[in-house]
């Protein structure tokens, strides 16, 4: 299948050869905008932006129609959005994130997608703030408007690195804490529950944290980031398997397992997304292999819903 | 304990080991992968693990048993526990003693000698040995079956009486040998005791030999001397004279390589010496003696013999003389009466002495016009010749005598043909009279089956074809007939008709010189009488007199045990029977025992003659016992089948 000019730019193998977040947030976020160049849900708002021609699907109510008495055309009025929508991107940066096939990591990909929701909120004049976390926040800065506040998110972005295990109910209940002003969290993780303990519990901790933030009147977007050979699990004969946080090996022939891994998986899967529903919070589901904009997409019908 | 024919396949266990090799050589060092969700991978992991573990090892198993298998079947295993290399030292020995019980065997002292070896074999027999007592006469019999108990063998030996049999050696041995092999011995014997006579060997066939392992002991009882002259078949048949002697003729046979002088053969008759030969004898030869004994009413016995020898059973022969034979024949002559009529050759062919003598009283001759029922009464046959045409009267006469059962002779003629009637359906035709041109005809077709003419088969008895015939009448053929001689042109020449209980002999030509040169020749005498016996029934009918011991005088009776005379009874009182020996029993040259030996013993004795025979033999041997290899292979078939369904699961 052949992808337009603005899909390649998002394809996160060529992202990961891109050294400079900037560059990489300013590339998928304006790819994205590329692709989306025809579509009706884009810059509807209060402050003029430019004209265009009027296209079947466009509401009625936004054509210019002083424009048409004077050129006998239909034309559409586009506005540059003027929101004082805040928007927190919140990236998981435990070592669970650390995985990933083919050179590309979770954490990456998370990493690249919190950059380009963080450009994309900033060129549309939203506040953006950021948090990184593992088992406790390690990074918070808070949500500002401004050219120079992106170019710190970005920057911290850059630095930011896998240290310790994954603990996702303390620091998501400390950030649903510390933000105050209602807004937009945008969760990127891979929700993956601690090695060795009881997974029920952890996931209740999962709904106690989501369930803060709706408390506090926040919408939020979960992106589910998993590895390709995490969803698929298309390891070859013989694989010693080694769990990133706690160093547990396992040595098994993947063709033996994969039946039963994946049933696991799918369970889990669906178990999330039954979580999330629970709490009216929007879920997606990515995969290292595909493109942002996927999850970009899925950003702006959020967003969308808000205004 | 197993054995393997192959033994250099069992390298091929080692093949065994090679799944094995693979499997641990096969496996590849696992790649390190960092993996977050580990808690999935075990649970499927353990869930799994164990049950494929299972099936690998099981695979694993399986090919390692599928290659050692392939070897073992490549080795062909067998057990000696099946096979002639049985564990001897752990199974009991078994010793067959067969004694010969012929009557060879009663020479003077020959048979307790024969009886003392068979009870030295069982008492020198190791305790616990399995021990079988066979004696062999004609027939093989098992007196003692396999048995331990040494006393009860010993009782049966001594109990044991040689027979008036002759031996089939051969035939016991085959029996014994197959008793043996049957059995599963640490050491099988075969005790053979006898005169080791080479006739008693005679039916030993030319593949017989002892199986593997069974040794065979050839025990010889009786004299190295072995001179027996012996009374060998008899025949007992009448005189060629047609008259009232009997000729009783015997063979006397000299066995041995000596000359026998001035050996008295002694012809005893109802137990009175009525004749008595000396005669010379070769050595190895025979002498032909005959007596001519005077004939008797009734049927008699007595016995031929020589002096006593070495074996004095075949010294005496019996014998029974048949009855005379008394014919009353009444002869119808159309012709002169002044006695050169047309039965003049008939009379004399019946009785050539004029006079009582021979088998024929009379004939008495009488012309057609004097037939009547009081004539005609008593007799056994009636001779028609060239009567021509009878009257009503006669016809009837003679229909009735041969519905009783008498016998009735037409012979054609020029005085004029017989009307078909009741006696004769067909009645006699025309005159055919040969051209001269032709200048005769002869007798063909003769019907050499009929009792009639059976002894003139040969050209020696009698040449019907020569015959001349000059003339003869037509026959009609009617159904039920049978056409026992034709002539040259096809006509039928004497044709036979039964009627009632007795029959009709028709001859198309005249038994006087006029149409024919038949009553001429030497064969009508014969002829004639063979004709007078047929219609009397008195051909064959003679019954047997002569049985060998071992047969039944009567089909329901015992088998007779010993020879003699012996009186059956009949519904007119008793008739003796004689009952004698096989004759041939009584040459006693011994057979080459050491060559015998040789012959009998097994493969494994017979290596020096026949090396490669021994090989081959014992191999097939092996390979009987050895099929085992087959379940190998079905094992390794269903072991391939079972790995590659289980592999291709795993």
């Amino acid at each position: 299948m052949s992808q337009v000019a603005g899909e390649r730019l998002l394809n996160p193998d060529l992202l990961s050869r891109l050294a400079d977040m900037r560059l990489i947030a300013r590339v998928v976020v304006e790819g994205f905008l590329l692709g989306l160049h025809r579509s009706p849900y884009r810059g509807f708002s209060v402050e003029f932006s430019q004209y265009r021609p009027y296209m079947p699907g466009d509401e009625i109510r936004n054509i210019d129609w002083k424009v048409y008495g004077r050129t006998d055309r239909l034309f559409i009025k586009e506005f540059e959005e003027e929101t004082n929508l805040s928007g927190h991107v919140l990236l998981d940066a435990s070592r669970s994130m650390r995985v990933g096939s083919e050179g590309l990591s979770k954490f990456d990909y998370g990493r690249y997608l919190a950059a380009a929701l963080a450009y994309l909120l900033a060129r549309q004049q939203d506040a953006v703030g950021m948090v990184a976390f593992d088992r406790e926040v390690i990074e918070y800065l808070p949500a500002r408007c401004g050219q120079g506040h992106l170019e710190s998110i970005l920057i911290s972005l850059e630095k930011l690195q896998v240290r310790e295990m994954t603990d996702l109910g303390p620091p998501l209940h400390q950030v649903a804490e510390q933000i105050r002003k209602r807004g937009l969290v945008l969760l990127i993780s891979d929700l993956q529950p601690r090695e060795g303990e009881d997974w029920e519990k952890q996931r209740e901790e999962l709904e106690q944290a989501l369930a803060h933030f709706r408390f506090n009147g926040h919408e939020l977007l979960v992106f589910h980031v998993l590895d390709h050979d995490e969803l698929k699990f298309t390891f070859g004969q013989g694989v010693r398997f080694v769990d990133p946080e706690t160093g547990t090996e396992l040595v098994t022939a993947p063709e033996r397992v994969r039946e039963g891994y994946l049933e696991q998986m799918s369970n889990f899967l669906r178990e999330m997304e039954e979580v999330c529903a629970r709490y009216d919070v929007d879920y997606v589901q990515l995969d290292t292999a595909q493109p942002l904009d996927y999850a970009l997409s899925a950003y702006l019908a959020t967003r969308q819903r808000m205004i | 304990m197993p054995a393997f024919l192959n033994v250099l396949f069992l390298a091929g266990l080692a093949g065994a080991a090679v799944p094995l090799v693979i499997h641990l050589l096969d496996r590849e060092k696992p790649a390190r992968v960092e993996f977050g969700w580990l808690r999935f991978v075990e649970r499927a992991h353990q869930s799994q693990e164990r049950s494929f573990r299972i099936r690998e090892l099981l695979v694993l198993l399986m090919r390692m048993l599928l290659c050692a298998l392939l070897a073992l079947a490549f080795a062909r295993p067998f057990f000696f526990a099946t096979g002639a290399n049985a564990a001897r030292v752990q199974l009991p020995n078994y010793a067959a003693v067969v004694v010969d019980v012929s009557w060879s065997m009663r020479g003077e002292g020959w048979w307790e000698e024969a009886r003392g070896r068979a009870l030295e074999i069982v008492d020198g027999l190791e305790p616990g040995s399995q021990v079988s007592l066979v004696a062999a006469g004609a027939q093989v019999r098992t007196v003692v079956p396999w048995t331990e108990d040494r006393e009860k063998v010993r009782a049966a030996v001594r109990q044991l009486e040689p027979t008036y049999e002759t031996t089939d050696l051969g035939g016991a041995f085959r029996a014994t040998e197959e008793m043996l092999r049957a059995a599963t011995g640490a050491a099988k014997a075969l005790y053979v005791i006898s005169d080791h006579q080479a006739t008693g060997w005679r039916r030993l066939d030319r593949g017989d030999r002892a199986g593997p392992g069974i040794a065979v002991h050839l025990e010889m009882v009786g004299a190295e001397e072995r001179e027996n002259c012996g009374v060998g078949e008899m025949r007992v048949r009448r005189g060629a004279d047609l008259g009232d002697s009997v000729a009783v003729g015997v063979r006397v046979r000299q066995f041995g390589v000596r000359d026998r002088r001035d050996v008295r053969v002694r012809l005893v008759v109802e137990e009175r010496g009525v004749g008595e030969r000396t005669v010379n004898i070769d050595g190895g030869g025979v002498v032909d003696v005959e007596f001519a004994v005077e004939d008797g009413e009734g049927a008699r016995a007595g016995w031929v013999e020589v002096e006593e020898d070495l074996l004095s059973v075949d010294d005496r022969r019996y014998f029974v003389l048949p009855p005379r034979q008394r014919f009353r024949v009444l002869c119808v002559d159309g012709g002169r009466m002044d006695g050169q009529g047309a039965s003049y050759f008939l009379r004399r062919a019946l009785n050539p002495w004029e006079e009582e003598r021979g088998a024929v009283v009379g004939p008495r001759v009488i012309g057609p016009r004097q037939l009547s029922a009081a004539v005609v009464e008593g007799m056994d046959a009636v001779f028609l010749c060239d009567t021509g045409n009878l009257d009503s009267g006669a016809i009837w006469l003679l229909e009735e005598f041969v519905r009783g059962g008498g016998g009735l002779v037409v012979a054609a003629g020029a005085r004029g043909r017989i009307a078909p009637g009741a006696l004769f359906s067909g009645g006699t035709g025309k005159v055919r009279r040969i051209p001269e041109a032709e200048g005769f005809a002869v007798f063909t077709d003769l019907d050499y089956g009929h009792p009639i003419f059976a002894p003139f088969r040969t050209t020696r008895h009698g040449d019907f074809g020569a015959v001349r015939i000059f003339a003869y009448r037509e026959l009609d053929v009617a159904e039920g007939d049978r056409v026992l001689m034709r002539f040259d042109d096809g006509a039928p020449a004497l044709v036979e008709r039964p009627l009632g209980m007795g029959k009709i002999l028709i001859c198309a030509t005249s038994f006087d010189a006029s149409w024919t040169d038949l009553p001429k020749r030497g064969l009508f005498p014969p002829f004639i009488h063979q004709a007078l016996r047929y219609l009397k029934d008195a051909l064959g009918e003679e019954e047997r007199t002569d049985f060998r011991v071992g047969e039944r005088l009567e089909p329901e009776g015992e088998p007779m045990l010993e020879p003699g005379i012996f009186h059956l009874p009949t519904p007119a009182g008793t008739r003796p029977v004689a009952v004698n020996v096989d004759g041939d029993e009584g040459d006693l040259g011994a057979i080459d025992l050491e060559g015998l030996g040789e012959r009998l013993a097994p493969l494994e004795a017979a290596e020096a003659v026949d090396p490669m025979r021994e090989v081959v033999e014992e191999a097939r041997e092996v390979e009987r016992e050895q099929k085992m290899w087959w379940f190998l292979m079905i094992g390794v078939l269903v072991l391939a089948v079972g790995e590659m369904l289980l592999a291709n699961r795993t």
